[in-house]
């Protein structure tokens, strides 16, 4: 059924893993828990198991090409990769990601640990030029421009992308100072608009009643959950395009992950969001789009519901079941 | 007893041990506290480590109490105004009295009429000489060091190789011994201030009101606190870069990544490094601080051993600590090696008010860093 064929020793086994007979503890079947989670994903068809619809033929696609379905033709995108390739000095962590980031839709970058999503992440907003030794190739374009252009000034080009980290990360300074960071480096000094930009950007992160009393007393007393949300209020009070988040919850409790989640959510049509996650759950409950990345290659990329309820390839549905990575 | 210690047995899998006896409920005898060779060894480090703490409380008060006690005469017979006084006189010495027109005092026989005054010692001038090239040494190395360590952190990595020796170099700074900085500085920066800075600066600085300390209508000699203040500056220069590398090498990568994904430019990002790490930096400051104010050869050797408070940097000075290297072997009377004694205590605890200020400094603020 699969067309792409992976010839890689990796990919013969991750097939090995998944033709294994499984250990009577494992997961239970994706869709019902997928339905859980979010009621809006629809059962396979006829609520039969996943179907392997073959996306190309063989002769068009080289042997690892992708698998990318075609609801991602009909949207506008923000943000796209070319053939990028990226080496960390010998070691090369991306392998020729060729993809598209629709506007205004939050897409999911999942795979296992150590499969290039933070590098792919970092690559958008130039954070990889701070390393010593990557070297790039192939392009990356954001609103059709050659990220990596002379022309290009990547300070502005980040002022677009807001990022959000693994760790939360509030600078060792008010609320406030830290919510307005961005207007500061910018050179406002207004205290009308740094008051009222602070205040927009802490309601859209659901903070503002938690800490409008104390604006000017340090972050770093605030809890582990709404340092986060900080952290993301401080993104978004930059008023970028384009949040980057590489996986926000991961040092979260499940109460923070929650409150953060549903602020993603919210997020969706104000900014195209990429999240990193380890969490599929959270990639179905979050994400319009996921991409399925593993050993520095894009697998498949489609509608989130498609890849966890139907995805094209073998490998993608071991992935999301829990039967490897 | 025989149940291993650290080990949780379950009862089903222990049989009842002979001498137990009832007496441990079984399965649970074994996270009871064995009073082992372990724990013994956690017991004597604990000590070991409050008596290392305890002693070196002794050792600080000792010192205060010697010191307080050799300063015991000087304290009692000048009080408060050796901390004001300006006059440091070992010797009594007979001046002749002038009355209030300026004319020589004479008697009957129309001989000078003298009068004798008794030693008199005020440390106002040393204070003034350590504080103010400690300053200049704080001036001009706190900018280079801080600069450099963030050379070497932030840029370093990119410079490959060349990074080793230039760490080195600077560590190397620090074990240099003072006294071939003293020469150095007797030899080749005090020549070079006297021809060539110095009389540069005087010629302009004269005219401006507040560029008077560069200026000055004696002659110049290049050994003045200027010289001092600058050969501070070199010698706390490593130990602020070394120990100020070490803070912002400790800086988390995503406050750095955190900052530019915001667009901070470079020299932003390193506000916010500094930033994270000023604690730490200040700490750093404060120690070169302790070492510029403690400095004895190299200061002795190039700062003119004036005891004598002046505007100009240009002039000859003293510090506290190269007073009592030049005058502590030669002191002639008891109550001058007293008052000596108490420059020394008022240096120990000046030092100690520098750090409980900068503590409160630091604390004082509303936003800290974590830890
Ligand atoms: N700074 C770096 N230097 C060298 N190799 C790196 C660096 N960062 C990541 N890598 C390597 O690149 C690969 C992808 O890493 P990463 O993008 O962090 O994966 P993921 O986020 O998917 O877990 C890994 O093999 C990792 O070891
Ligand atoms: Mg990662």
């Amino acid at each position: 059924m699969v067309k792409t064929e992976h010839p890689t020793a990796e990919r013969g086994h991750a097939r090995a893993n998944r033709e294994a007979p499984q250990p009577g503890t494992s997961l239970p079947p994706i869709q019902p828990v997928l339905r859980s989670l979010n009621p809006d994903i629809a059962p396979g068809r006829n609520g039969q198991n996943p179907v392997h619809l073959p996306t190309t033929t063989p002769t068009e696609q080289s042997p690892q090409g992708p698998a990318i379905h075609a609801e991602l033709a009909a949207e506008q995108h923000v943000l796209s990769t070319e053939d990028f390739k990226l080496h960390y000095g010998k070691h090369r962590a991306l392998h020729g990601i060729t993809m598209q980031i629709p506007a205004g839709k939050v897409t999911a970058l999942i795979g296992p640990s150590g499969c290039g999503k933070s590098t792919l992440l970092r690559s958008f907003n130039r954070l990889n030029d701070l390393i010593e030794n990557v070297r790039v190739e192939g392009r990356i374009r954001f609103q059709g421009q050659d990220i990596h252009d002379r022309k290009v000034d990547v300070i502005r080009l980040r002022k677009k992308m807001g990022m959000v980290f693994q760790k939360s990360n509030p600078f060792p300074m008010s609320i406030l100072e830290n919510v307005v960071y961005a207007l500061r480096i910018g050179g406002e000094r207004r205290r009308r608009v740094l008051d009222e930009v602070c205040e927009k950007s802490l309601r859209s992160a659901a903070l503002w009643d938690e800490v409008k009393d104390r604006l000017h007393t340090s972050a770093l007393g605030m809890s582990g959950g709404q340092q986060q949300r900080l952290c993301i209020a401080r993104a978004i009070a930059a008023e970028p395009e384009v949040l980057l988040m590489d996986e926000p919850c991961s040092a979260l409790d499940p109460i923070a992950t929650g409150k953060v989640e549903e602020l993603i959510y919210a997020l969706r049509g104000k900014y195209t969001v990429v999240i990193v996650t380890h969490n599929m759950q959270q990639a179905a409950r979050v994400s319009d789009y996921t991409a399925f990345m593993y050993m520095g290659r894009l697998v498949e990329y489609g509608p989130t519901n498609s890849i966890f309820v139907n995805p094209h390839l073998k490998e993608t549905e071991s992935y999301v079941t829990g039967r490897f990575g | 007893m025989s149940v291993v210690s650290g080990t949780l047995q379950s009862p089903m899998q222990s049989p009842p041990l002979p001498g137990d006896g009832g007496r441990l409920p079984r399965g649970g005898a074994s996270i009871v506290q064995q009073g082992g060779a372990e724990s013994r060894a956690d017991l004597l480090f604990a000590l070991l480590a409050r008596g290392a703490a305890i002693f070196i409380l002794i050792m600080l008060g000792a010192l205060v109490l010697v010191l307080t006690t050799a300063a015991m005469p000087s304290i009692t017979a000048f009080k408060a105004h050796f901390l004001a006084s300006s006059s440091w006189r070992p010797n009594e010495r007979e001046v002749v009295m002038r009355d209030a027109k300026g004319n020589i005092m004479r008697d009957a026989d129309g001989e000078e009429v003298t009068v004798t005054l008794p030693p008199e010692f005020g440390a106002l001038p040393v204070i003034y000489g350590t504080v103010v090239s400690s300053i200049i040494a704080l001036f001009v190395a706190v900018p280079l060091s801080i600069g450099a360590s963030l050379f070497i952190v932030r840029i370093g990595p990119r410079i490959g190789l060349l990074l080793g020796p230039i760490s080195f170099l600077i560590e190397f700074l620090a074990a240099i011994p003072s006294i071939a900085y003293g020469i150095w500085g007797l030899f080749v920066l005090a020549p070079f201030l006297q021809d060539h800075l110095e009389p540069a600066l005087n010629a302009v600085a004269g005219k401006v009101f507040f560029l008077r300390m560069f200026h000055s209508d004696q002659g110049l000699t290049g050994r003045d606190m200027l010289c001092a203040g600058l050969i501070l500056a070199v010698m706390i220069l490593p130990i602020i870069t070394s120990l100020g590398r070490d803070v912002l090498r400790a800086v988390p990568r995503v406050q750095i990544e955190g900052s530019l994904a915001l667009g901070a430019t470079w020299w932003q990002s390193c506000q916010v490094m500094l930033r994270y790490g000023r604690t730490g930096l200040f700490g750093a400051i404060m120690l070169g601080l302790a070492r510029a104010a403690g400095e004895t050869m190299a200061v002795a050797m190039v700062i003119g051993n004036a005891n004598r408070i002046s505007s100009s940097l240009f002039a000859p000075a003293q510090t506290m600590s190269s007073l009592l290297a030049n005058e502590f072997a030669e002191a002639s009377s008891n109550i001058q090696r007293s008052a000596l004694v108490e420059v020394a205590l008022i240096l120990l605890v000046m030092s100690l008010l520098f750090n409980v200020i900068a503590r409160y400094m630091i604390v004082g603020r509303s936003a800290r860093p974590a830890v």
